[in-house]
């Protein structure tokens, strides 16, 4: 089988630069897309059921190592810190959603929007989530 | 102070205290699990990480879609 300088296969290189140019633009995509049109809705499913696939695929069929999942121990250490910290997070979040006006009581939506509302916020956050997603099915 | 400026200390605070967090945990000495290790910790569970995914694709859905 032919290998690239680094061992791995050809094949499974090719995939991940396709998977990259793939991603690379969808987020380009993402950045032009808005909230409420067909457009909007399309890049955000065609990034779900992607995802959806990759955790369905995982285990029946042979994947790249890029999309499997890490065999990593989770780790020691308390976690109780953590969830104070996204139980207080919450809270705030219910809080500000619950009182109007938005203005006055922003919530983490709202604030995210005024990131969104510009394209290339509206990329880069794009970006993050499309990560977010990756990282969370290949753990 | 108005009530905006109120909501956004308190964020501002939420952030600090998770940065500040994330850099504790990370320390060799730590008794705290790094995010990492948090993360994956829940990840381990089928019902976790199903939650989670589900958690993810309504995020996209609600900054992207709707």
């Amino acid at each position: 089988m032919a290998t690239t300088r680094r061992g791995r296969p050809a094949g499974v290189t090719g995939l991940a630069v396709i998977a990259g140019t793939v991603g690379i633009g969808a987020v380009a995509l993402a950045g032009v897309t808005r909230p409420f049109t067909d457009p909007g809705d399309a890049v955000v499913a065609a990034a779900v059921a992607l995802l959806l696939s990759i955790v369905v695929a995982q285990g029946r069929a042979p994947l790249p190592p890029f999309l499997r999942r890490r065999s990593t121990a989770p780790g020691g250490g308390g976690v109780t810190p953590w969830i104070v910290i996204a139980a207080i997070a919450i809270g705030w979040e219910l809080f500000c959603w619950s009182r109007s006006p938005r203005r006055d009581h922003p919530t983490l939506s709202y604030l995210l929007g005024l990131i969104t509302v510009h394209d290339a916020g509206r990329a880069l956050v794009f970006l993050a989530w499309l990560v977010l997603g990756w990282a969370v099915i290949t753990q | 102070m108005t009530w905006e400026a109120v909501t956004i200390a308190v964020w501002v605070v939420i952030a600090a205290v998770l940065a500040a967090l994330t850099w504790s945990a990370e320390r060799p000495e730590s008794s705290v699990a790094s995010m990492g290790a948090a993360g994956r910790r829940l990840l381990a569970r089928p019902a976790g990480r199903a939650g989670v995914i589900l958690l993810w694709m309504w995020l996209g859905w609600h900054a992207f879609a709707r």
